[in-house]
């Protein structure tokens, strides 16, 4: 005769214990594998996706809020003397600050005059948005910062992030109070450039290293130098002419490879940055459309 | 009622780890950053592998994803797989020194990074080795701290 180990029922699982753990591991696997297969493409994947970021989100902003509030006591027990002394400081600032611009207003001018013979768009003037960073993320394998504007704030996936220094990013996925902001320095972004100096075109691409770009594409008879500036070209119509990106650190000819090796550090102070700018696009791009949608409208289309 | 309060202690621990995992912190730490999930999540494994297995690691995992925005099923299924072993050997296991202990642990995460590297390859994100391999052996420095602190809170609310 066997015997039945007796057990309380306060004490049975939620699995029974005594079932294969590999029926229950095979569950996990096939269950977290569909996820991450379905993830693009199918509707079903992405909206799940979409809830995810959403709830998490949801769970984030009062997170956030409440680390603000700590990182907020700091500045309000500064005394009085100490912000009239800022307050001077910076007016001075504003003051070296207009004199060096109107300085340089005939060469704005003179700029835009030929740049309009050069046939280039001077579309520096975008709308813009001032948003808050809530968090930075940067992993070496996912460089991003989490703002505090969404699509209430009129944001959307694709808009060119900047600081006051030079580039940021670009907006990848947005929750309707949050978006995250995809770095120029994530391993998977890649930004078309000019160098200034030249107007040589190439791509930067990161490399998960906060202060580090890698330029893979220029051949050994490059005549980049330490010290040049990076631009965003404007070519592939993702990012506007002219934006500021990077300085080139370093340059090492390799004979025998096919490219040169050139590093580049973002201008951007990625890591320091509280506030950031948001480009509202004026006319945002038509979004590929799901495949499940795009029939439906083709299926409309000659009856309208 | 000792279930309730046993789940409740594991999933506020769970909750600790993700939450560790995801606060903002300096660069020198941010690649270095321990594995603090699986750290816990192991714990438990070997612990209480009635209260914590394979389905719940997976659930945790998912509710890392969401909350860190990677990738759904990135975290959960790397989770399983080291709760798997976990499961099937922590008899084994349990019976070691820490020292073994650590060794062992060491050999499971590598798994997990591993894991979690090749998902990130597949999704087009690859990125230097040394940030993966780091977190490895500052976690498994830590397993001594986390064993010891979870086995005074385990004992002390009887998590069973």
């Amino acid at each position: 005769m066997r015997l039945r180990p007796f057990r309380r029922r306060s004490e049975r699982s939620l699995f029974h214990h005594q079932s294969y753990p590999e029926l229950r591991f095979a569950i996990a696997v096939v269950v977290s594998l569909a996820l991450l297969i379905l993830r693009h493409g199918t509707p079903l994947g992405s909206s799940l996706a979409q809830v995810a970021v959403e709830t998490g989100g949801a769970v984030e902003q009062p997170v956030s809020n409440a680390l603000q509030f700590l990182g907020s006591i700091g500045p309000a027990l500064h005394t009085r003397a100490h912000l009239l002394h800022t307050n001077a400081a910076l007016r001075q600032r504003i003051l070296r600050l207009r004199a060096s611009l109107a300085a340089e207003e005939p060469l704005v001018f003179q700029n835009r005059r030929l740049k309009a013979l050069l046939g280039r768009i001077q579309s520096i003037h975008q709308p813009f948005r001032m948003v808050r960073v809530l968090r930075i993320d940067l992993d070496p394998y996912r460089q991003e910062v989490v703002i505090d504007g969404g699509r209430k704030a009129g944001i959307l996936s694709g808009d060119a992030v900047i600081d006051a220094q030079g580039l940021v990013g670009q907006v990848g996925s947005v929750t309707a109070h949050l978006a995250r902001v995809l770095l120029i320095t994530d391993p998977s972004e890649m930004v078309p450039v000019e160098v200034a100096a030249t107007g040589l075109l190439t791509f930067s691409i990161g490399t998960g290293i906060p202060t580090r770009l890698r330029l893979p594409y220029l051949p050994n008879d490059t005549r980049v130098r330490v010290g040049q500036l990076l631009i965003t070209s404007g070519l592939g119509g993702h990012y506007a002419y002219g934006f500021p990106v990077a300085v080139i650190t370093h340059v090492t000819l390799r004979p025998n490879r096919s490219f040169a090796r050139v590093y580049a550090r973002p201008l951007a102070a990625i890591s320091e940055d509280r506030e950031l700018l948001v480009l509202i696009r004026k006319h945002p791009p038509q979004a590929h459309p799901a495949p499940g949608k795009a029939s439906r409208k083709i299926q409309r289309g000659p009856g309208r | 009622m000792n279930a309730l309060r046993s789940y409740s202690i594991i999933v506020g621990t769970l909750i600790g780890a993700i939450v560790l995992s995801i606060l903002p912190f300096p660069h020198w730490y941010e690649v270095g950053r321990p594995l603090w999930l699986p750290l816990v999540g192991c714990y438990w494994c070997l612990a209480a592998p009635r209260r914590m297995g394979i389905l719940t690691s997976c659930l945790t995992g998912f509710v890392f994803d969401a909350a860190r925005a990677s990738p759904l099923g990135e975290h959960a299924l790397a989770l399983s797989v080291i709760a798997y072993v976990i499961q099937r050997y922590h008899l084994q296991i349990r019976t070691l020194h820490l020292g073994q202990q650590m060794l062992t642990l060491g050999g499971i995460f590598a798994v997990y990074e591993f894991l979690i590297l090749w998902i990130n390859g597949i999704t087009s994100k690859p990125g230097p080795l040394l940030p993966y391999a780091l977190p490895i052996v500052v976690s498994v420095c830590l397993w001594p701290p986390v064993f010891i602190g979870l086995r005074s809170i385990r004992r002390r609310y009887r998590v069973h």
